[in-house]
């Protein structure tokens, strides 16, 4: 297995990133990339233009769905398509309201505007949920689990 | 999990205290969908629906029940006002998804010369896919009309009639909309999407009246064997997406200071009464409200090109609306509960409103009848026109099911269709067919989902609706 990845796979309905990397920051930069392998063929995509966003929840996990739903809300407004994502998840610290550990991320996407002609959009995606949610360390390595409503 | 088999088609699982039930489980099923239902976690999650404060009666499943987020699609939870909650993931993400059927004065040799020209017309003129733009461009101010008058703004544009409005669930328009309770992301991912279908399994499709099960109903409906109808399947698209992923935040932050508890962070919800369960009712609502006009601009277009495409007037078409009906929606509702009259806050998850006759929300014209409840099955097999009952209002809240629902994971039906030309493989059976993407197309197989026919045979046996017509597709335009 590689250091960092993801793997897609199938629900009845709908479709779930399995993602895994070396820190927090990175299986959410994973999980992101798993999100956009849903929407487009990430081969397609040149990582063009920086996109920088933010986002937080109540811990690990909810920060992950927050932006992974921040990024659809770019993908859609924008009309973009995105490959590249590099984030750093914020230390708690009191003075700038992130007490709580792994609620706080920062990240810039790279990608392009969405062209008729070199992407296909597979799929829309209504939500990253809260469904079998999983954010996890063990042994020093991290994985989450998303489940996409598409 | 204890599961008791009532009558050949009612199960229940009995209040389980350790399991934090409130009330039983009570699951529409005969034994083959029950196998398949047992397949997936959908049982747990109608459990789980059990536990939600305020619960009252039963945490009830549809037949169609899959799968789904916080509840099962195909779930219905009714929760007293007072003591209870409302839950954005009890609604679902795509809120006010819903179904409309418009009859006409044809019959199949009016239409079939013309029919690929028809079906063609209609992809173009009706935005399709991924991501699709409507034709109509909105300021921000037309946005809000929108949301706070649904249907009546599109009538008032010119698209439709008063004779629509009072065809539609709550007149097209729920009150209590504000659309400042709505975040400015939902208003920008909505501004380009009033009048689109969208992709997944919305549709559009020509259709007809296959066989007639109540010829006395089906005419009150003004349907009969042999009939063209057309039938729209489509929702709220992103701006609904939105105020749901919204909405969860907000509920998730606010559960622990209303010492809410639950087995499902999917299933977040706030007390009905609080402020952020009223906020959430009334941005749910432009929501609904959204979906009611998206679905009005699109009959509007679709008489057009009928007119156009078969050079007859309005008149002669009659392309009239039977009624519309959503399926995924929160409405507070007076029901009986133990003799006792009360308000409630129904939650319908992929459940259609089947009102009985006389109720008063009933169209005056269906009243002795009970309300047209539409069924949407899959683009190679059928659809249902069913009529509300009595029965419905004392068992499930005056409701039923809401489609087939899925047998296959899309990841599955793609695996399936892989290698088969359906677009060809459906015009062989007479059946026209234009999408927008082939993966779509390939998740949408007949073959991903449970017949419909059995879906509905076990609403009619249990009697919580009845079989009026069934109606197949000629002519299907995707996403």
């Amino acid at each position: 297995m590689r250091s960092a990845g993801y793997r897609l796979f199938g629900t009845t309905a709908d479709v779930g990133v399995s993602a895994w990397g070396g820190s927090l920051g990175e299986v959410c930069a994973q999980a992101a990339r798993g999100m956009f392998a849903v929407l487009v063929d990430l081969r397609s995509v040149r990582a063009r233009e920086p996109y920088p966003l933010e986002a937080c929840g109540e811990d690990a996990g909810s920060m992950l769905v927050a932006f992974l739903n921040e990024l659809l809300f770019l993908h859609t407004t924008r009309e973009i398509v995105l490959r590249r994502f590099e984030v750093l998840v914020a230390s708690p610290d009191r003075r700038l309201g992130t007490a709580r550990p792994h609620s706080r991320l920062r990240a810039t996407a790279w990608g392009e505007a969405i062209e008729a002609s070199r992407h296909t959009i597979e799929t829309e995606i209504k939500a990253a949920t809260y469904h079998r949610l999983l954010v996890a360390r063990r042994n020093g390595r991290w994985r989450a689990r998303v489940i996409l409503d598409v | 999990m204890e599961l008791i088999q009532l009558d050949p088609y009612r199960w229940e699982v009995p209040q389980d205290h350790e399991r934090g039930m409130r009330v039983p489980a009570r699951i529409y099923a005969d034994d083959r969908l029950m196998a398949a239902i047992r397949n997936d976690q959908s049982l747990v999650q109608v459990v789980n629906g059990a536990t939600l404060p305020g619960i009252v009666g039963a945490s009830l499943a549809m037949p169609d029940m899959h799968f789904g987020y916080g509840l099962p699609i195909g779930g219905v939870v009714a929760m007293d006002p007072d003591t209870g909650v409302i839950s954005p993931g009890g609604t679902g993400y795509d809120i006010n998804c819903g179904v409309r059927l418009l009859r006409s004065n044809l019959v199949e040799q009016d239409v079939r010369p013309r029919l690929k020209t028809l079906v063609e017309e209609l992809f173009r003129r009706i935005p399709t896919g991924v991501g699709s733009r409507g034709k109509l461009k909105l300021s921000p101010a037309d946005e809000r009309a929108v949301t706070l008058r649904g249907a009546r703004w599109a009538v008032q544009q010119g698209y439709g009639s008063e004779a629509d409005l009072a065809c539609i669930e709550a007149g097209g328009c729920l009150e209590g909309a504000d659309p400042d309770k709505v975040s400015s992301k939902a208003f920008e991912r909505g501004r380009s999407q009033v009048g689109t279908l969208g992709s997944g399994n919305h549709f559009l499709e020509v259709q007809i009246v296959d066989e007639v099960f109540d010829e006395h109903i089906a005419n009150v409906f003004g349907l009969f064997a042999g009939q063209i109808a057309v039938l729209i399947h489509t929702g709220s698209r992103g701006f609904g997406h939105q105020v749901c992923t919204d909405y969860l935040v907000v509920m998730e932050r606010c559960m622990e200071r209303y010492g809410i508890q639950l087995p499902d962070r999917q299933l977040a919800c706030a007390p009905f009464r609080s402020p952020e369960g009223q906020d959430y009712l009334a941005a749910m609502r432009c929501a609904a409200n959204f979906a009611f006009a998206n679905r009005q601009c699109i009959t509007a277009w679709a008489r057009q090109v009928f007119e156009q495409v078969l050079g007859m007037g309005p008149r002669d078409l009659g392309l009239a609306l039977v009624y519309d009906v959503a399926h995924n929606i929160v409405k507070i509702e007076e029901h009986l509960v133990n003799g006792t009259r009360r308000q409630l806050v129904v939650h319908r998850k992929g459940a259609t409103r089947a009102f009985p006759p006389g109720h008063p929300e009933v169209p005056p014209q269906y009243r002795a009848v009970g309300q047209p409840t539409l069924i949407p099955g899959d683009m190679g097999r059928a659809s249902y026109v069913l009529a509300g009952t009595q029965r419905a209002m004392e068992e499930t809240f005056g409701s039923t099911c809401h489609g087939a629902g899925r047998a296959l994971s899309r990841h599955a039906a793609k695996r399936l269709a892989k290698g088969h030309a359906i677009q060809r493989e459906l015009e062989d059976r007479g059946i026209i067919v234009r999408y927008t993407g082939r993966a779509t197309l390939m998740e949408e197989i007949p073959e991903a989902y449970k017949d419909v026919t059995d879906v509905v045979n076990v609403v009619h046996a249990a009697g919580i609706s009845r079989k009026v017509a069934r109606l197949r597709p000629i002519g299907v335009i995707k996403g």
